[in-house]
């Protein structure tokens, strides 16, 4: 195992600090079409994300990974998506979808398991597609 | 009458007893090496309150979070912040640590160049041994932490004087040059992304509240709505301080690259010049951060 490195760390918090204000966006925005309960799980996954971003600085995560800069890449790519797909989003089941799969996300790295990373980042493409 | 007489005697003699004080450390003006050192360690101070503001912000932000949540438990709301919190309040006062070592470096070197003798800082010495890994430092700050106090250490003990100025110089700059840079970072990115993070956190918890209440109570939904504004702003200040801290630091590099550059020649006018440049912005610098903070 070796600690994640600083800038990769970073980088990660960024990506989903950014998911998680995207959906804040789409919540607001979508405010008066979304039922509560609706409105209720997507902010729940929202603070999900935030909290983790945080955590992907505060805490050295380690990771069995040579280099981890592939991975970080990927996850940018797969961030990325997701937000583009929330905002195009017709349907709140997509959202949560999308959602759900960047918490996933954000859980697999802080495990630092490849390969419960390669099935989140799988996953994290394919709500997002 | 017999008391204005009374102060100004007690001025006068506080005065007599000032200018015996500055006479007794040398009536020449400093040099620009002390002034350099002197301001620079002075804005050390104003790191305090930024690394300390790193549990705070979140703690805000997880406040939010929780308040949000009508059925968690508002009596345990403190215990619960601090526990999700706990990362960054353990890290703080690590961080104050780490970067007390770069501000009694440059207090040393401020007295390796009036001539005077560096006292051995025990307290900091044990403070570098125990960084770890896990530390917000990361192996560069680790490093540059352990060897600077490695080398104020050989200073105390070793009696050095100002003939060692530009070898301690030498000696220590890739290091300086590697503490900055790190707690740049921790304060450019990580206290900036927490930052972020707090204000995103204050939008979620106050526009679904201003939201969910609008049409049935327009007016608190207004001063809700001022409270909020009231919360970006005094975020809005805590990110402009972090901006002028990180050119506090940048300067403080670039002012010890100068030395380390001119390290053969420190008392030339030129370097002099330099140096005092990097003096005057430092000191601007801080005056931001303290008016902000």
């Amino acid at each position: 195992m070796t600690k994640l490195r600083t800038e990769h760390a970073r980088e990660l918090a960024e990506h989903f600090y950014r998911v998680s204000k995207t959906l804040g966006d789409y919540r607001f925005a979508n405010w008066e079409k979304l039922g509560k309960n609706e409105r209720l799980s997507i902010e729940a996954m929202e603070w999900s994300l935030l909290n983790a971003s945080s955590d992907f600085t505060a805490v050295a995560v380690d990771v069995s990974l040579d280099d981890a800069a592939p991975v970080v890449k990927r996850v940018a790519h797969a961030t990325k998506a997701m937000k583009a797909a929330i905002k195009k989003a017709e349907r709140v089941d997509k959202v949560l979808a999308i959602a759900a799969a960047a918490v996933r996300l954000t859980g697999a790295i802080l495990s630092g398991s490849p390969s419960a990373i390669a099935s989140a980042l799988d996953r994290a493409l394919k709500s997002a597609s | 009458m017999r008391v204005a007489r009374l102060l100004s005697l007690n001025l006068f003699v506080f005065l007599a007893f000032a200018c015996l004080q500055f006479a007794a450390g040398g009536c020449s003006s400093p040099s620009a090496v002390r002034r350099y050192t002197s301001v620079s360690t002075a804005a050390g101070e104003r790191f305090s309150e930024i690394a300390n503001d790193l549990p705070g912000s979140c703690q805000r932000r997880e406040r939010y979070h929780l308040f949000g949540q009508w059925q968690s438990d508002l009596d345990s709301l403190d215990g619960q912040t601090a526990e999700a919190c706990a990362k960054y309040t353990r890290a703080a006062p690590r961080l104050v640590a780490a970067h007390r070592v770069l501000t009694r470096y440059l207090a040393a070197l401020g007295k390796l160049s009036a001539g005077d003798l560096v006292a051995y800082d025990k307290p900091l010495d044990e403070f570098a041994k125990t960084l770890v890994q896990t530390d917000m430092l990361g192996e560069d700050g680790i490093k540059a932490v352990k060897s600077i106090s490695e080398v104020l250490m050989e200073a105390a003990s070793g009696g050095w004087r100002r003939k060692q100025l530009g070898a301690v110089i030498e000696k220590t700059n890739p290091d300086i040059q590697n503490l900055t840079a790190v707690l740049r970072g921790i304060v450019a990115e990580d206290y900036a992304q927490l930052l972020e993070s707090e204000a995103e956190a204050a939008r979620k918890f106050y526009l679904g509240k201003i939201r969910d209440h609008r049409e049935e109570e327009p007016l608190t939904a207004v001063l809700v709505y001022e409270k909020w504004r009231k919360e970006e702003d005094a975020i809005e200040s805590r990110r402009e301080a972090a901006g002028a801290y990180v050119k506090v630091l940048e300067r403080i590099a670039a002012g010890h690259q100068d030395l380390y550059d001119h390290r053969s020649e420190l008392d030339s006018k030129d370097v002099k010049k330099l140096v005092l440049e990097h003096v005057a912005s430092i000191e601007e610098l801080v005056t931001n951060v303290r008016v902000l903070y």
